[in-house]
């Protein structure tokens, strides 16, 4: 038994839809910490250069952050 | 869009600008540059698309994901395809080269830690030589400059800007400018 059923459990508990889970949370995870560094980079380039766009590349990395944000709820609940 | 190439702006100023210093030429890498990145955009845009028109032909199929889990994956590359176009857009942004009528100014964005501003004042250039290589570059009118200076990085390179020939005689001639005016005069 205990082998058997444990071995099961195992299967049930580490479904392929878990890892897929486990990967996209992870990934969103660096996604994240990913749109950060981009608006913190944009933010000292803008400082730098201060040009046409660059307001709109801020709002655009605030955005990436939001969603990301939002994405990473949203996964967590819906998987 | 920006433009790649610009004479004489106005109300382009960048950190530590001098008062009196004048921007002359305003470079990025030319728009051409994106085209790859651009391409490849699209590409992973309709991968999906293919992937399962692909895996569809096979038989084989993610039946182990429920419909919306397959929403939020799609989802999940959308935002992934769009952070790559993003990035590569920014690296272009914000890689910027200035010729002033003081110095030559150099705004490096070489990767997402990587973020480097070098300046050569323009008596310390030593040699200036445009390069135009490959099919495309001819065809587009594109390359690089590459600057020989005394200064402290030794060596400046503006990549993949317009008129390359036009940027060198420009740096050229305010070099020569600069030459003839008294240390320490900002004109």
């Amino acid at each position: 038994m205990p082998i058997e059923e444990s071995v099961n459990g195992f299967f049930v508990f580490f479904n392929p839809s878990f890892g897929v889970k486990a990967f996209v949370i992870l990934f969103v995870i660096f996604y994240i910490i990913f749109a950060l560094i981009i608006y913190r980079q944009i933010q000292l380039m803008a400082k730098a250069l201060p040009a046409g766009v660059a307001p709109f590349l801020r709002f655009a990395a605030i955005l990436q952050i939001g969603i990301a944000l939002a994405f990473l709820f949203i996964v967590i609940g819906v998987f | 869009m920006e433009a790649t190439f610009k004479k004489n702006p106005r109300g382009i100023v960048f950190e530590g600008q001098e008062a009196g210093e004048e921007i002359i030429l305003f470079l990025r890498p030319h728009v051409v540059t994106l085209v790859p990145f651009f391409m490849i955009t699209v590409f992973l845009i309709f991968a999906p698309v293919i992937f399962g028109l692909a895996a569809r032909f096979f038989g084989g199929e993610l039946a182990f994901l429920s419909g919306g889990q397959k929403i939020i994956l799609n989802i999940f590359w959308y935002l992934v395809v769009f952070a790559y176009a993003f990035y590569r857009f920014i690296f272009w942004y914000f890689n910027v080269y200035i010729l002033s009528n003081e110095r030559v100014v150099d705004f490096d964005f070489r990767g997402l830690l990587h973020k480097e501003v070098a300046y050569a004042k323009l008596n310390q250039i030593q040699d200036v030589s445009p390069k135009m290589i490959g099919f495309f570059s001819t065809f587009f009118h594109f390359g690089n400059v590459h600057i020989q200076t005394a200064a402290e990085r030794p060596e400046f390179e503006f990549h993949h800007v317009a008129r390359p020939d036009e940027v060198a005689h420009a740096i050229l001639e305010n070099v020569r400018k600069e030459e003839g005016e008294p240390p320490g005069v900002i004109a």
